[in-house]
C-alpha cells in the first residue's frame, strides 16, 4: 500500500496577473516531517490554502488520502488538522471551552481528550484561564491542540513558530517530534527560515516564486551542506592524479579551482601536493552553512 | 452538516451581540407600555399591530448592525474558515450560517412580538379578535419576511469581510431598501410590485388578511429567502479565505 498520504500535482494559481503558484507538486510520505520552506510570498501559504479548501484552485489537483474530487476532499479533511498563519481562538473562552466547541465541530464530546490534549501541549494547568490572557506561545500551543482534537493522521502547521522566543521555539519542536514519533502523526510545518526547522524535520520542501525548486530528505541536505576544499595549482590534471592516488574521486573542476568533497583537511591535501612536487597557489577549506545552500538554491548568491 | 448546525447555534447563543440585540427588542417591547398607556389604542390587536409597526422601524435602523456583526464577525474571527478546514462543504456552511441568524432573527422578533403583545392584550380589556389566529399568522409571516431580509447581510458581509464596513453597508441597505419601498408603495403600480419583494412584505405581511395575501407573502419570504442563499453559496464557493 502506498504511503502518500498527500499528493500535489501540478496546482497553478493566479491572484490577476500575479503567478501565486505555477505548476506545483510534491507528496507526502505518511510517518514524516515535512519543512516546507520558502520566502516570504513565495507561495507557502497559497499551497497551504488550497490543501485546507480555503483557497480555490486554478489548475491542477490535491489529493488527500486517496480521495480529490470535492466531495473526497472534504471527507478527507475531516483527517486532518490544520493551523494557518494564527490560531483561530475564541479569545474570551477558556482553553478548555475553545476545545469543547472544537470537537463539536467534528460531532465529538470527550472531556478526557480534551484534558490529555492540554496536558499534552503543556496547557493542562491553566485550561479555565481566558485565552486572551495567554502568551504567543500559550496561543499556538492551544493551535496545535485544537488541531489535534479530531485525532488527525495528517497536520499542517503554517509558520506556527513565527514570533516565538527560542524557548517557545524549542517547546513547539520536542511537542511536534513526539507527534511524529510517539503517534505517527504527519507533519508539514512551513517556515521562511530554512535553519529554524533544521533540528525537526526529515525532509524538506522548497518553494520560490511558487515553483517548487527542491525536495529533498534531510540526509540529501546534510550531504549538499557537507564542507569541501578549494586548491588552485598551475597543474591541475597531476593533482588529479594524486587526489585519485588517495582515494579522492570526489572532485569537481570549477574555473581554476579543484574542489575536493568529502571530510578532508587542507593539510593533508597540502602535504600530498607538496610531497607529488606540486605548488598549490591557494589551499582553503570552505563549509557551506544551511544558510548559504539555501540562497544558493534561490539563486541569491 | 448536524454538527456544524449545533456548533453554528453554540456560537450564536454564546454571542454578546446575540444577548445584546435580545435584550435590545426586549426593551422596546417593553417601551410599548408607554403607547399603550396613551390611551389612543382601541383593541388590543390595535396594539398588537402598532407593535409590529415598532417593530418594523428598529429593525429597519438596527437589523444591519445585527447582520454586519454577525455575518462579518465569522469571517473576521476565521470561524468559517475554520469550518472548511474541518471538512465542511461551503454550501453547508451557508446553509447553516443562514438558518442561525434565521433563528436569532425570529427570536427577537418572538422576544418583542410576545412581549409586547401580551402587554398590549393584557391592557386593554378589548382584544378586537375573535380567534388567535391573525395573531399568530401576522406575526409569522413578519418575521418569516425580515428573516429572510436579513440573510442579505450575509452576502454584503461576505464581500466586505471587515465588521465595521458591514455594519455601515448592511445598515445603509436596509434604510435604503425601507426607504425605496416606502416611494414606491405611493405610486400606483409600485403597491403591486412591492408586494412580490422582500423588503414590501415586511410593509406588506402585517396588512395581509386574506388567504391570498398571507400565501403570496410566505412565497415571497421563502423564494426570497432561497434565492439570496443560492447567490451566497454562488460566490462563496469561489470566494477565497484568509
Amino acid at each position: 500500500m502506498s504511503n502518500v498520504i498527500l499528493k500535489v500535482d501540478n496546482l497553478s494559481k493566479r491572484y490577476k496577473d500575479k503567478v501565486a503558484l505555477d505548476h506545483v507538486s510534491f507528496e507526502i510520505q505518511k510517518g514524516k516531517i515535512y519543512g516546507f520552506i520558502g520566502e516570504n510570498g513565495a507561495g507557502k501559504t497559497t499551497t497551504i490554502r488550497s490543501i485546507t479548501g480555503l483557497s480555490s484552485i486554478d489548475e491542477g489537483n490535491v489529493e488527500l488520502f486517496g480521495l480529490s474530487d470535492s466531495k473526497g476532499l472534504q471527507e478527507a479533511r475531516k483527517k486532518m488538522g490544520c493551523l494557518v498563519e494564527r490560531p483561530i481562538l475564541m479569545l474570551n473562552e477558556s482553553a478548555f471551552y475553545n476545545l469543547k466547541m472544537q470537537q463539536t465541530l467534528f460531532g465529538k464530546r470527550d472531556d478526557e481528550r480534551i484534558n490529555n490534549l492540554l496536558d499534552r501541549v503543556g496547557l493542562g494547568d491553566v485550561k479555565q484561564k481566558k485565552v486572551k490572557n495567554f502568551s504567543l506561545g500559550m496561543k499556538q500551543r492551544l493551535g496545535i491542540a485544537l488541531s489535534l482534537i479530531n485525532n488527525p493522521e495528517l497536520i499542517i502547521l503554517d509558520e506556527p513558530v513565527n514570533g516565538l522566543d527560542p524557548m517557545g521555539m524549542v517547546e513547539i519542536r520536542k511537542l511536534l517530534t513526539s507527534l511524529c514519533v510517539d503517534d505517527g502523526i504527519t507533519i508539514i510545518i512551513s517556515s521562511h527560515i530554512l535553519t529554524e526547522l533544521y533540528q525537526l524535520v526529515t525532509d524538506y520542501i522548497i518553494i520560490s516564486n511558487g515553483k517548487i525548486i527542491d525536495t529533498l530528505s534531510k540526509e540529501q541536505l546534510d550531504d549538499r551542506c557537507s564542507s569541501y576544499v578549494v586548491i588552485e595549482t598551475e597543474h591541475k590534471e597531476k593533482a588529479i592524479e594524486v587526489l585519485n592516488k588517495h582515494n579522492f574521486n570526489q572532485v569537481q573542476v570549477v574555473g581554476n579551482e579543484i574542489r575536493i568533497l568529502g571530510d578532508v583537511s587542507k593539510e593533508r591535501i597540502a602535504k600530498w601536493m607538496f610531497d607529488e612536487g606540486i605548488l598549490l597557489t591557494t589551499v582553503m577549506k570552505y563549509e557551506k552553512s544551511l544558510e548559504e545552500y539555501y540562497m544558493e538554491l534561490l539563486g541569491r548568491k | 452538516m448536524n454538527n456544524l448546525i449545533k456548533w453554528e447555534l453554540k456560537h450564536t447563543f454564546k454571542s454578546k451581540v446575540f444577548w445584546g440585540f435580545g435584550l435590545f427588542y426586549l426593551a422596546i417591547a417593553l417601551l410599548l407600555l408607554v403607547d399603550i398607556q396613551g390611551g389612543e389604542l382601541a383593541t388590543g390587536y390595535d396594539a398588537f399591530l402598532t407593535n409590529c409597526n415598532n417593530l418594523r422601524g428598529f429593525f429597519t435602523l438596527t437589523i444591519g448592525i445585527f447582520g454586519g456583526t454577525y455575518f462579518a464577525d465569522a469571517f473576521e474571527e476565521r470561524r468559517i474558515q475554520a469550518a472548511i478546514m474541518a471538512g465542511n462543504s461551503r454550501l453547508n456552511i451557508v446553509l447553516s450560517k443562514i438558518l442561525a441568524s434565521t433563528l436569532a432573527i425570529m427570536i427577537f422578533s418572538v422576544i418583542e412580538l410576545v412581549t409586547g403583545s401580551a402587554i398590549s392584550f393584557m391592557s386593554i380589556k378589548e382584544t378586537g379578535v375573535d380567534s388567535w389566529k391573525p395573531v399568530i399568522a401576522t406575526g409569522t409571516l413578519f418575521t418569516l419576511a425580515w428573516a429572510a431580509l436579513t440573510s442579505i447581510c450575509f452576502i454584503i458581509s461576505m464581500l466586505v469581510k471587515k465588521t465595521g464596513a458591514a455594519i455601515a453597508l448592511n445598515t445603509v441597505t436596509m434604510i435604503g431598501l425601507d426607504f425605496i419601498v416606502e416611494l414606491t408603495v405611493e405610486q400606483p403600480w409600485g403597491e403591486k410590485l412591492s408586494r412580490f419583494t422582500l423588503p414590501g412584505q415586511t410593509f406588506f405581511s402585517l396588512a395581509a388578511e386574506s388567504k391570498s395575501e398571507m400565501i403570496t407573502s410566505a412565497l415571497v419570504s421563502v423564494s426570497g429567502l432561497l434565492l439570496i442563499t443560492a447567490v451566497s453559496y454562488i460566490i462563496f464557493r469561489k470566494d477565497e479565505l484568509k
